[in-house]
């Protein structure tokens, strides 16, 4: 049973060793040699002619016919070393071809390997052992130093520094406490979690990641697509060029060749081999692509254009001065924090936690102006916070020395609010975001390799000069309400720049979509964000961003070696089988290895790194 | 007539053309809806009516064509 078993899984490979065997009899054997090579191309051959066949009964012309076509009328017209050669040479290629390929297909393999195995949770007060896909929701799991967190969820308990690989490509471990969110398939370092099972199995962060991985590596690209359209055409072409060949010179070796090459192999894996390798590179350092279009995309941008807050910026702003004139300062944080209430917006949120240890006054009347501030009534007065335009279209004016102040904090790079309370201005809030560590380096690297970087933001443009300044961005566009930061990434696709917008996801959805290619940095545990961007960088990270793009750049150079690599091998076979150069055995010889040679060029691509200068 | 859907993975995948030969195979099978096999993945997706067809008369023809099945999975 094991043995016939071995025999099945492993007949390729002895059909190879046995027909090459047969090959090498042959050329040592002279006198045999025409039976040798006979037995060799059948049993080459016979599976070959199977498929052939079983493919002709469903009305298909495979590559398997063409192949079975020349080595038949290779014995025929007493060439019985090109027909063993052919159909071993086709046979060796496919064997090799198959195998590598794996190799390639496997980053969902590697990934899958990522996920944990199983669970503990705690029922009825004791630890039990499950599957992952079976914890409950809302149920107490337990991870210890070593293991794997096998949920999406909140720590309730405990502290540990996790590794988080799997999902943000980062494997230095990030410390993790109460309150903070873990996600499925990271490593447990050293600590110990109680964690609340919030998303499981199939709805996990890793679950999400691998559906997408897969997606869109079998997402078509449309160079792909024309490809393909191009492959179908050309197979027929081949085989009718070689009945008008045949017919008219009766040359039937040319027209048994012209067939061997009729499969254009090495142009039609071309572009899909390298996408697959690239996004599987992209995804193990917890960079997601869309499709492969746009790695393809990310390795043409001309133009880099950064939302500033949670972008280039920490995107956790704190209150750096209030001014007040004429009220006191508490009062004046009272009276605003009571309004940002329930806001989402960034400067609300820094005033909240300023304002954490104070009793706020109920707000009603709370009204948002996007891109302007926010409204409402508290204690019978009504409060507006925002930028002076929204000031002045509610006919509020602004007192000199609140302007001075203002011009002073946004000179350092800080946004200033004025807050007015029953129509008069009573004073401002400065507010600070600090930028990432990274950031100025990361533009730095965008600009080296050529691309223009430009911020667009909300922001006044003194704080956004002084961050533009500090940062050394080439360009910067400020006080833009999100249908403007659209018409910015407009303008600049129009002076005919390939755009990338980066925001945080959430916030600028439609710049993200108007831009050529919209990347979400970030975006961990952020559906919504991963949904919208071509492009995601699960890790807060902006060096991700300039792997990303090189790694794109890298992906289109592979793509095009290959295209041009292949069509010329093809060009060359023809005019080769035309001028009588190639023939059966040198045709399929070179047919395969220029197939190779492309899968091996793709390969590379796993295992890119960028180069560091 | 119930129609059952299936995502195989194939081995020894190693040309596009292949790919569409066995769409091509597997689509006139009697009782296959539907199929598709994705190159880059090397995955065969088949809908089916289990009155008419079954897997393992698709699985036959598949292995005939020489392209093993490694995994099979439904989906609903």
């Amino acid at each position: 049973m094991t043995a016939s078993l071995w025999l099945r899984k492993n007949e390729r490979l002895l059909t190879l060793i046995v027909s090459g065997a047969l090959i090498l009899l042959g050329w040592l054997i002279a006198p045999a040699r025409r039976y040798l090579m006979i037995a060799a191309a059948i049993v080459a051959g016979y599976r070959i002619a199977q498929t052939a066949w079983i493919a002709l009964r469903a009305k298909v012309v495979s590559i398997q016919l063409l192949v079975s076509i020349a080595a038949i009328g290779g014995i025929f017209i007493g060439e019985q070393w090109e027909a063993a050669a052919v159909t071993f040479l086709f046979a060796l290629g496919n064997y090799l071809e198959a195998r590598t390929l794996n190799k390639t297909r496997d980053a969902i393999q590697q990934l899958l390997e990522m996920a944990p195995a199983s669970a503990i949770v705690l029922r009825n007060g004791a630890e039990v052992e499950v599957d992952p896909d079976e914890v409950e929701k809302g149920e107490l799991v337990l991870a210890r130093s070593g293991t794997k967190i096998p949920v999406d969820g909140i720590i309730v308990k405990g502290s540990a520094s996790v590794n988080q690989a799997a999902i943000t490509g980062e494997s230095v471990p990030v410390d993790l406490a109460e309150g903070d969110q873990v996600f499925s398939s990271t490593i447990v370092e050293a600590g110990y979690l109680e964690i609340e099972a919030q998303r499981v199995g199939e709805d996990t962060t890793f679950a999400h990641i691998l559906h997408m991985v897969e997606e869109a590596q079998e997402r078509k690209a449309p160079a792909q697509k024309f490809i393909e359209k191009f492959s179908r055409w050309y197979t027929p072409s081949i085989i009718a060029l070689a009945a008008v060949v045949g017919l008219i010179t009766r040359n039937l070796h040319m027209a048994l060749t012209l067939l061997v090459i009729g499969c254009p192999g090495a142009l039609v894996i071309s572009t899909p081999i390298s996408m697959v390798a690239g996004i599987g590179n992209a995804a193990k350092s917890g960079v997601l692509v869309k499709g492969g279009e746009f790695l393809e995309k990310a390795g043409k941008v001309t133009l880099v254009a950064f939302d500033k807050t949670g972008t280039l910026t920490l995107g956790r702003p704190e209150v750096t001065a209030v001014m007040a004139d004429s009220t006191s300062k508490e009062e004046l944080i009272c009276l605003t924090a009571a309004v940002e209430k329930g806001s989402e917006h960034h400067i609300g949120r820094a005033i909240l936690r300023l304002a954490e240890d104070l009793t706020l006054p109920e707000a009603t009347d709370i009204q948002v102006f996007p891109g302007g501030g926010i409204s409402g009534t508290a204690e019978g007065r009504k409060v507006l916070v925002g930028n002076p335009r929204l000031l002045s279209e509610q006919g509020v004016s602004l007192p000199e020395n609140v302007k001075e102040w203002m011009t002073e904090r946004e000179g350092k790079g800080e946004t200033a609010v004025p807050v007015a309370v029953d129509g008069q201005v009573l004073g401002a809030v400065a507010i600070a975001d600090t930028l990432r560590s990274e950031a100025k380096e990361a533009v730095a690297d965008l600009r080296r390799s050529g691309k223009k970087v430009v911020m667009l933001t909300g922001d006044n443009p003194r704080t956004a000069k002084a961050i533009a300044d500090e940062l050394g961005l080439d360009e910067v566009r400020a006080s833009l309400m999100p249908e403007e930061k659209v018409k910015a990434i407009q303008d600049y696709r129009s002076q005919g720049h390939i755009v990338a917008m980066v925001g945080d996801g959430i916030n600028d959805t439609p710049a993200l979509a108007e831009a050529d290619i919209g990347i979400a940095m970030g975006a961990a545990g952020t559906d919504a964000a991963i949904e919208t961007a071509d492009l995601t960088l699960m890790s807060d990270n902006l060096n991700r961003l300039t792997r990303a793009l090189r790694l794109g750049k890298a992906t289109l150079n592979n793509i095009r070696q290959n295209v041009w690599f292949a069509v010329a091998v093809v060009f060359i076979l023809v005019i080769g089988v035309l001028g009588e150069k190639v023939f059966l055995a040198s045709g399929m010889l070179a047919h395969e290895a220029s197939v190779m040679l492309v899968i091996l060029n793709a390969m590379r691509l796993r295992t890119w790194k960028p180069s560091t200068r | 007539m119930a129609a059952v859907k299936v995502t195989a993975r194939l081995e020894n995948l190693s040309c596009p053309s292949c790919a569409d030969m066995i769409t091509s195979v597997v689509s006139k099978i009697k009782g296959v809806e539907e199929a598709e096999v994705r190159y880059t993945t090397s995955k065969l997706l088949v809908t089916y009516d289990d009155e008419v067809a079954s897997w393992e008369e698709i699985e036959e023809k598949v292995t005939k064509l020489g392209y093993g099945v490694t995994s099979k999975k439904r989906r609903d």
